[in-house]
């Protein structure tokens, strides 16, 4: 049953990069010249009015930022909808495992006050960006010319870097709301002395910079590493010309895929967990 | 690629807080007072088992203790019924060694009386006997006199008591 | 050597070079963090916790490499 599923998935998956394959092929003039970075390039849909320095036409980007928050609404609605069963369907079990997840392994494992404060910021990016990444590795026909293509909103470093944004702003938020005036001065110990502690104060304010640019970089460059590496997978049969090495090629793919559908999972439970542990160390600071 | 896309960022700013707004209100409360209320429910049960076990357990030590009283009384009981008995076992004995006491002492006076009684019958049984002897063998040459001094004489002689004695043994 | 074909190379390098320091830091912690789990299997969801932390921070070394290897190729 097990092994029957399993091989269901490599053939699904095969079939999948032969479809994106073929989809790329088929289009006029670029058959063998695959450029791999237009897959991440943003070009407008929808042109917008910009706002000063905001231009807000839709984007590729935008519609898969869309898809993530239409599908975690559903999933929300699904879930509100399954509590009224009794027994707790399978997918209610599914849905109470990731949530004990986020609230006990993410929440409850890092912070120790304002744990239920919290919760709801750390819970959604951790789901926001899951879903994202995950909603990453089904093809869809955003592509170049509509054509099937793999591309996640996470994969840009400005949507990462919002999210980021996100955790900082709370991270001093909720450290100014806790310990007052008190919240930058212990940033330094107070133990240090005097020109010590100025020093590690410094190094400190850089430090937080650079938590904000490495959650954001981090997560961004994950995941474009990993739809470049399949993108990469995918199109070098193309680039070959050859159904041998498409076929090696292809079977190496869905190695990769399995990993990337665990880089999603992982990149959304660091990108959570790390902001449990900024927002609990500004929450619950050392003197 | 990376070229700067702010409108992008407002983009990523209102759709997550959209998504993070409808998951809180519509799966993480709702979720967290289904998991509470099941964290509650078996909370209560298991404190109702406990309960339970521990109204099993006084119950037990309720019956140990009767059971342990009753046995109490019943030996009690019996040690009372046993020592009634042995009084009365010891009442019962005295009363017959008394009277067996008692009735051998009576036997005794009987005994001591009838002697006496027979002695006396026979004392004076001797004393005619002796008369009449005496008379017969005497009449001719003794006085009324002088018979009255011999028979007491001879009486005087006669030990009764020795006689009596021997007569009793 | 043009400054295209310099960009690729110093882009090639920085990626390769930069693997380096987090491969090594990556492989020493999850060994340690293994080696934990194996002497103390009772904490294994704290350590296995932590360990992701540290994945992450040590990971993000070689992702700037990343971003300076794609800044070197689109933008420099």
């Amino acid at each position: 049953m097990k092994r029957k599923r399993l091989i269901w998935g490599v053939v699904a998956v095969v079939a999948l990069g032969a479809l994106v394959g073929y989809d790329l092929l088929k289009t006029p003039g670029q058959s063998e010249q695959v450029e791999i970075v237009e897959e991440f390039e943003l070009q407008p849909l929808i042109k917008l009015p910009a706002i000063g320095p905001f231009d807000l036409s839709v984007n590729k980007a935008v519609v898969y930022l869309w898809i993530t928050a239409a599908v975690l609404i559903v999933f929300a609605l699904l879930v509100r909808r399954s509590l009224r069963q009794e027994p707790p369907s399978r997918f209610r079990v599914l849905m109470e495992l990731l949530y004990a997840l986020a609230h006990d392994g993410i929440v409850g494992a890092v912070m120790k006050s304002g744990r239920a404060t919290w919760f709801p910021y750390i819970a959604g990016a951790f789901f926001f960006v899951l879903t994202a990444n995950l909603i990453g590795l089904i093809p869809l026909p955003f592509a170049h010319h509509h054509q099937l293509g793999f591309y996640t909103a996470t994969a840009n470093l400005y949507v990462t870097l919002a999210l980021a944004l996100c955790t900082f702003v709370f991270t001093h938020f909720a450290g100014l709301r806790q310990n007052r005036g008190r919240y930058f001065i212990n940033w330094a110990p107070s133990s240090a002395p005097p020109v010590l502690k100025q020093l590690i104060w410094v190094i400190h304010s850089v430090s937080e910079v650079f938590r904000l640019v490495s959650l954001a970089v981090r997560l961004f460059a994950n995941m474009l590493a990993g739809h470049a590496i399949l993108a990469v997978f995918f199109a070098m049969a193309l680039i070959f010309q050859s159904v041998l090495a498409a076929l090696v090629l292809q079977g190496a793919s869905v190695l990769i895929y399995m990993f990337e559908i665990f880089v999603a999972f992982i990149q959304a439970f660091i990108f959570a967990i790390l902001s449990a542990v900024y927002i609990g160390g500004a929450l619950d600071q050392e003197h | 690629m990376l070229a700067p896309e702010p409108g992008l960022m407002i983009w990523t700013l209102i759709t997550f807080g959209v998504a993070v707004l409808v998951l809180t209100v519509f799966a993480f409360k709702p979720l967290q007072k289904a998991l509470d209320a099941r964290r509650q429910n078996i909370q209560d049960g298991m404190d109702a088992a406990e309960a339970a076990r521990a109204e099993a357990l006084r119950l037990l030590e309720e019956y140990k203790a009767t059971l342990a009283k009753v046995r109490g009384e019943s030996e009690e009981i019996l040690e009372r019924s046993r020592a009634t008995a042995d009084h009365a076992k010891a009442e019962i004995i005295a009363e017959a060694k008394s009277q067996s006491e008692r009735i051998l002492e009576e036997a005794h006076e009987q005994i001591e009386r009838d002697t006496r009684a027979a002695l006396r019958a026979l004392k004076g049984q001797i004393a005619e006997l002796t008369a009449l002897a005496t008379t017969k063998v005497a009449t001719s040459s003794l006085t009324e006199s002088d018979q009255r001094r011999l028979i007491e004489e001879a009486l005087a002689e006669l030990d009764v008591e020795k006689l009596g004695v021997e007569g009793d043994g | 050597m043009d400054a295209e074909s310099a960009k690729l190379l110093a882009a090639g390098i920085s990626m390769g070079v930069g693997s380096i320091g987090p491969a090594l830091g990556l492989g020493m912690l999850i060994s340690k963090a293994l080696e934990s789990i194996a002497r103390q299997p009772e904490v294994a969801g704290e350590i296995r916790t932590n360990m992701f932390i540290g994945i992450g921070v040590t990971e993000a070394v070689a992702l700037y490499a990343f971003v300076i290897a794609l800044i070197l190729i689109f933008v420099a």
